[in-house]
């Protein structure tokens, strides 16, 4: 995840992950970045799994979120959407109805949110997401970066 | 309605759910007068308030001490920010010139809250509205209108990640 990316340090694509964002933030066609509250929450426990695993100590998982609050939570640019019911109802079914496809939960509420928001871009590392998109017709609008 | 106190309810839930409704209500305007703005860091609270901002609900935030980060972001969305240095006595919010909720701090409270020491109380009393408003633009009057400036934070952590590959 890209989010994940930039805030670890040790991240194999932290400075692939920095430079996406940053060129995305370069444009003025660009300068919103929206997430679910779901990604926020794999972000957030991504290093809690981190730490349990003893693999981050507590001053690295301390700083990784002083970085996720200065900039997911501050920064003007970044915008959190929150799910409601029906829109996590209409994730369950596309779990339900594409088994073959290996997307979360908050995978496919992140399309969901993209439809219902008018968000035409996702920019993601996950190449699943061409797959979710090509599958279901109530996607065909949105447009994917993917970085391998 | 008169005046209303607000029941604590743990984590203040009660007391933001009622702000966020009187965010989401509002038709023309809304004045607050705030400390920190440490309100902002809710999201529950945040994403209405940007979302009338972007309706065309006029807000404006008078501010004692507000870190520059909400105050670009607040700006960045459509939001009036005045800040100076008078600290005031009690934080509130005056929704459409007609309805107010009012913070205001009360000693010993017996349930820490992430909103610290404060009560809520909501009214609609229209000389305690008028009182509210004549402070806010009192307070506003002594105060500077802000702009944004100064780079953005996740700007400068990405540049920071960059400039040491």
């Amino acid at each position: 995840m890209i989010w994940i990316a930039v805030f670890d340090d040790k991240h194999r694509q932290h400075f692939q992950s920095s430079r996406i964002l940053r060129s995305l933030l370069n444009t003025r066609f660009h300068n919103e970045l929206y997430l679910s509250s779901y990604v926020l929450s794999e972000v957030l426990a991504y290093i809690t799994y981190l730490q349990k695993r003893r693999e981050r100590n507590e001053d690295e998982r301390e700083h990784f979120f002083e970085l996720c609050s200065n900039t997911i939570l501050d920064s003007r640019y970044v915008n959190i959407l929150y799910a409601t019911e029906t829109q996590i109802g209409s994730a369950i079914q596309f779990i339900r109805k594409y088994p073959t496809i290996p997307a979360s939960l908050s995978d496919w509420l992140s399309l969901v949110l993209m439809v219902e928001n008018n968000i035409q871009a996702i920019q993601s590392f996950d190449k699943d997401f061409v797959s979710m998109i090509k599958i279901d017709g109530q996607f065909s609008g949105i447009k994917t970066n993917i970085v391998a | 309605m008169g005046q209303v106190e607000i029941n604590r309810t743990k984590f203040d839930s009660q007391f933001r759910q009622i702000v966020a409704g009187e965010i989401r209500n509002a038709k023309n305007s809304i004045k607050i007068v705030t400390g920190e703005i440490s309100a902002y860091d809710y999201l529950d609270l945040r994403n209405p308030a940007e979302e009338a901002a972007r309706n065309g609900i006029q807000i404006e935030v008078y501010a004692s001490g507000p870190n520059r980060n909400i105050i670009n972001r607040l700006i960045y969305n459509g939001i009036n920010v005045y800040t100076g240095k008078e600290v005031p006595n009690e934080h509130f919010m005056v929704i459409d010139d007609k309805r107010a909720i009012i913070s205001y701090k009360q000693e010993n409270r017996v349930i820490p809250t992430p909103m610290g020491d404060r009560m809520g109380m909501s009214t609609d009393n229209s000389d305690e509205v008028s009182r509210l408003l004549s402070s806010f633009e009192s307070l506003k009057k002594s105060a500077m209108k802000e702009t944004i400036h100064g780079q953005d934070p996740l700007e400068t952590i990405l540049d920071n990640n960059i400039r040491q590959e």
